[in-house]
């Protein structure tokens, strides 16, 4: 009795891992969030250009037109402190000769008078955040557009 | 000793398991060449980095899923219907038979067994939809159309097992009048006479 109990448990087993596997199926594919590995960045977003896009763009606009390689979404941490400088923002990422860095600040920062200027040290892109002196912290959203 | 019915059953989930997971894995490498998407091969996931990219390919790669279900579930509601030896039409069975088609005739415990597993992957594969719809991960539309389709093919088949019991009363009843109940007494004149 015991025996056949067993024996038809593991039955049900089988049949209980047959229905998990449409669960299964569905993490074949998953969204990578992007994580931060610049100090002082909260969150960060890449989007790179797919291969297939890049051609027809090539094939579509004129070689003279500049075309955006990659779009860095940062949100910087910012202190009171007037000037603070964030370094390496664009870890891992070699910048090509004819390639050059765009920074994109939200207006009604701008507005508050809020300065995001990039340097560039040693092929390494930072960035120097001027804030005014009534600025008591936030956060702020840049985005770098790499443009080939 | 090994249930029958659990080794029938599990040999009828096995086709259809195989087949979903197919079919969610084609959709995923069609649509997102289709869509042109940018990700990332890691081991057995695909890893996509744009949002709208992922919540498109993981939706529309669900509708792949519920196509492979549905196409299991008509299947079975057709054959549950139209080709259930309990009921299947005498024109039908004689066409059947002389095409050498006799073969798609099935009995109660096939299709009720087909049934019952086909009816299970609609209904996990609703409850999943919904989760992943809640959690922002799929659209709300594949949730709707699946619950639709498991409630459309639920109510189909529980008609079939409805009018497989009232003909099984029927049989009975008929069975009944030609009972014949003999006392002891009874049987034992007929016996010695």
């Amino acid at each position: 009795m015991i025996k056949s109990v067993a024996k038809n448990s593991v039955l049900v087993l089988m049949l209980f891992g047959l229905f998990t596997l449409p669960y299964w199926a569905s993490a074949f594919i998953e969204y990578d969030k992007p994580q931060s590995d610049v100090l002082g960045v909260q969150t960060k977003k890449t989007v790179v250009v797919a291969p297939n896009q890049k051609q027809e763009e090539r094939v579509t606009t004129e070689k003279s037109k500049p075309m955006v390689e990659k779009r860095v979404d940062l949100e910087l941490n910012l202190t009171k402190d007037k000037l603070q400088r964030f370094y390496d923002v664009l870890p891992g990422v070699e910048l090509g000769d004819s390639s050059e860095v765009v920074v994109v600040v939200p207006i009604e920062f701008e507005d508050r008078g809020i300065d995001v200027v990039k340097t560039y040290r040693n092929g390494k892109v930072d960035l120097i955040v001027k804030v005014p002196d009534d600025f008591k912290g936030g956060t702020l959203p840049v985005t770098l557009l790499i443009i080939e | 000793m090994f249930s029958k019915t659990l080794i029938k059953l599990i040999d009828y989930a096995i086709f259809p398991a195989v087949m979903i997971v197919a079919a969610k894995i084609i959709g995923i490498i069609f649509l997102a060449k289709y869509f042109q998407a940018s990700y990332v091969v890691d081991g057995l996931r695909a890893s996509f980095e744009n949002y709208e990219n992922y919540i498109a390919i993981n939706s529309y790669s669900s509708y792949f899923m519920l196509t492979a279900v549905l196409g299991g579930l008509v299947w079975v509601v057709v054959k549950a219907h139209v080709f259930h030896d309990t009921h299947v039409t005498p024109a039908l069975s004689a066409k059947l038979f002389n095409s050498n088609l006799d073969s798609l005739i099935h009995d109660t415990e096939t299709i009720f067994s087909q049934s019952f597993i086909w009816l299970s992957y609609s209904w996990l594969l609703t409850i999943m939809f919904g989760v992943q719809s809640y959690y922002s991960l799929s659209y709300w539309s594949v949730f709707w159309v699946s619950l639709a389709a498991s409630v459309l093919a639920t109510v189909l088949l529980v008609m079939d097992i409805e009018r497989e019991i009232t003909s099984d009363a029927k049989e009975l009843e008929k069975k009944g009048d030609s009972v014949k109940v003999v006392t002891m007494e009874q049987l034992k004149k007929e016996i010695l006479s």
